[in-house]
């Protein structure tokens, strides 16, 4: 009952968020001194069409009466049609958005599945050689910008070696999976589709390896801050000196209270790659939110804005959500009240 | 004098024993910062070549004793550019994760040690700023205010801050229950003594390093804005 308390609370945080965010950038959208009818029609168009043109979009009204407009649209599911590609802002975003989830969990699992462990093992060998090379790679990870990395691994593993294919979602003489989750690795595999599926998963390897990077450096910081100051606590000498196994000692005593840090990072993450990777996208052909968000703002395409402005304001409280939900789940003491 | 004398040797060796100055990586890392932060200062002095200077003439030479990192698409000299752009990105690394590390701090405090509604408020805050485009707001701040160093630099803080705030708050969630933390209050330590004395100290190790990941990330942000 209390939980559902909570995740009533949340679900309301989330419609807030999105009100705060669309007003914000319907505001913004207005204050920023471009004319969206030039840029869409160019310096020739005539009075007529530029007439039009705002009538189309509801520009030729007040801005309280555009935004309910939009609001009231929005209600009924219509997000409104892209200046740009002149489609329903709904149906570009359910073409971009399962390419860039696609990627970013792909980079997710790549920061987890490395940089925890490698934080693990840098902070039991503190000051030794693993500890000296995690760090030396977490630095260089920190400070290279992901567009040279991606023309690296590019040029390395695709030019070079002709190891990984350097671009794209799926090879081009192979058919993509039919669409059932948007997500080709998922699709091939529900349609058991094995060619799909082996272009698709070797697609992905170099854009998510360039894309997680990144996050496995941070994380594996993190983790080796959190895991150095729980190492040198009481409970873990009373967790050896009970005689646990070390490994348990680590992962269970250790880790567990070491995650804090890594979890709330790990929350941040997924938003801001579920919003789009817009030069890992770019580098790597990747038709997915990034791009499409950077070519809408390029293009003063405010429904379109708002519409992937939307979709952030929807991911960034899941992701905070289930993070508070692994607060409480790692450490109960967090839960206030 | 002698005693100053006195106070200002001792002042040194304190120094010398700091913690950060045991470790011989620390002094060659902060030896590094400040061998670039120089760089940056007297890129005027150093810098063989006006940095915007065309030659193109020169264009996309490789390096050479002429110039020592090639020169770009329009022959201008890479190493000046470097030299110079230094000033530009330290500032605004510095200058951004100081911004935001303050601002986000002082939320994520606030929210993780109050709970309830201010909690609730203060997140939902922050999860707007994280869901907004970064690009839409640069531009709008420029539009607004006009394209500067100072409004690229508060677009990148507007977007960075929430960052610290939920790692903050995630901390002090953790730690406000802690036994130290008890303790205080039973001593009768008022609420902004056990938030900045207690809890901040021990909430900072993922901040800094946080922070220095931000150093290099704003400037790569202020680099796409530009």
């Amino acid at each position: 009952m209390r939980f559902l308390g909570f995740l009533t609370r949340r679900i309301v945080g989330i419609a807030a968020v999105m009100v705060g965010v669309s007003i914000i950038t319907f505001a913004i959208s207005h204050v920023i001194p471009a004319d969206p009818v030039a840029a869409a029609l160019g310096d020739h168009a005539t009075d007529q069409q530029i007439e039009a043109f705002r009538a189309e979009y509801h520009l030729d009204r007040p801005l309280p009466e555009q935004y309910l407009t939009y609001v009231t649209g929005l209600v009924h599911g219509d997000l409104g049609r892209s200046i740009r590609t002149r489609r329903p802002v709904s149906d570009d975003l359910f073409d971009s958005f399962p390419a860039t989830i696609e990627l970013s969990l792909a980079a997710l699992l790549v920061a987890i599945v490395v940089g925890i462990p490698a934080g693990v093992w840098s902070a039991i060998f503190r000051g030794r050689l693993p500890d000296h090379l995690v760090r030396l790679l977490s630095l260089i990870g920190g400070s290279i910008p992901v567009f040279w990395l991606g023309l690296i691994v590019i040029g390395l593993f695709y030019y070079q070696l002709g190891w990984l294919p350097g671009g794209a979602r799926i090879d081009t003489f192979v058919s993509p999976p039919p669409t059932r989750t948007g997500l080709y690795v998922v699709d091939s595999l529900l349609a058991g589709d094995l060619e799909a599926l082996r272009s698709s998963l070797l697609h992905l390897v170099l854009p998510a390896l360039t894309l997680g990077y990144f996050s496995t450096a941070v994380i594996a910081r993190m983790t080796r801050s959190s895991m150095l100051e729980v190492l040198g606590q009481d409970y873990m000498r009373t967790a050896r000196a009970k005689g646990l196994q070390e490994r348990i000692v680590i992962l269970r005593h250790g880790l567990r209270n070491a995650l804090i840090p890594t979890v709330t990072i790990l929350g941040l993450t997924f938003g801001s790659l579920l919003s789009g990777a817009v030069l890992t996208e770019t580098i790597f052909s990747w038709p997915g939110l990034g791009r499409y968000a950077t070519a809408a703002a390029i293009a003063l395409d405010f429904p379109a804005v708002l519409g992937v402005t939307l979709l952030a304001a929807i991911v960034y409280p899941i992701g905070n959500l289930l993070v508070d939900i692994a607060y409480f789940w790692l450490d109960p003491r967090t839960q206030h009240g | 004098m002698a005693s100053t004398a006195a106070l200002s040797v001792r002042g040194l060796r304190l120094v010398a024993r700091a913690p950060i100055l045991a470790n011989p990586l620390n002094i060659a890392a902060l030896a590094l910062i400040a061998l670039f932060a120089a760089c940056a200062i007297l890129a005027p002095v150093l810098a063989p070549y006006d940095p915007l200077l065309q030659d193109l003439a020169s264009r996309l030479r490789p390096p050479s004793s002429e110039h020592w990192l090639g020169t770009d698409s329009l022959g201008r000299d890479i190493a000046s550019r470097i030299l110079y752009g230094a000033r530009i990105s330290l500032i605004i690394g510095v200058v951004v994760v100081t911004v935001a590390g303050v601002v986000g701090t002082a939320i994520g405090l606030v929210a993780g040690y109050a709970g309830g509604l201010v909690d609730d408020a203060l997140m939902r805050l922050t999860e707007v700023f994280l869901a907004f485009p970064a690009l839409i707001l640069a531009m709008a701040i420029a539009g607004a205010l006009g394209p500067s160093l100072t409004n690229a630099i508060i677009a990148i803080a507007a977007v960075t801050w929430a960052v610290y705030a939920r790692l903050v708050r995630g901390q002090i969630l953790s730690l406000r229950r802690r036994e130290f933390v008890e303790a205080a209050r039973a001593m009768g330590a008022s609420r902004t003594r056990i938030v900045v004395r207690h809890l901040l100290p021990n909430a900072l190790a993922p901040l800094m390093i946080q922070a220095s990941f931000d150093l290099g990330s704003s400037i790569i942000a202020a680099a796409g804005l530009s």
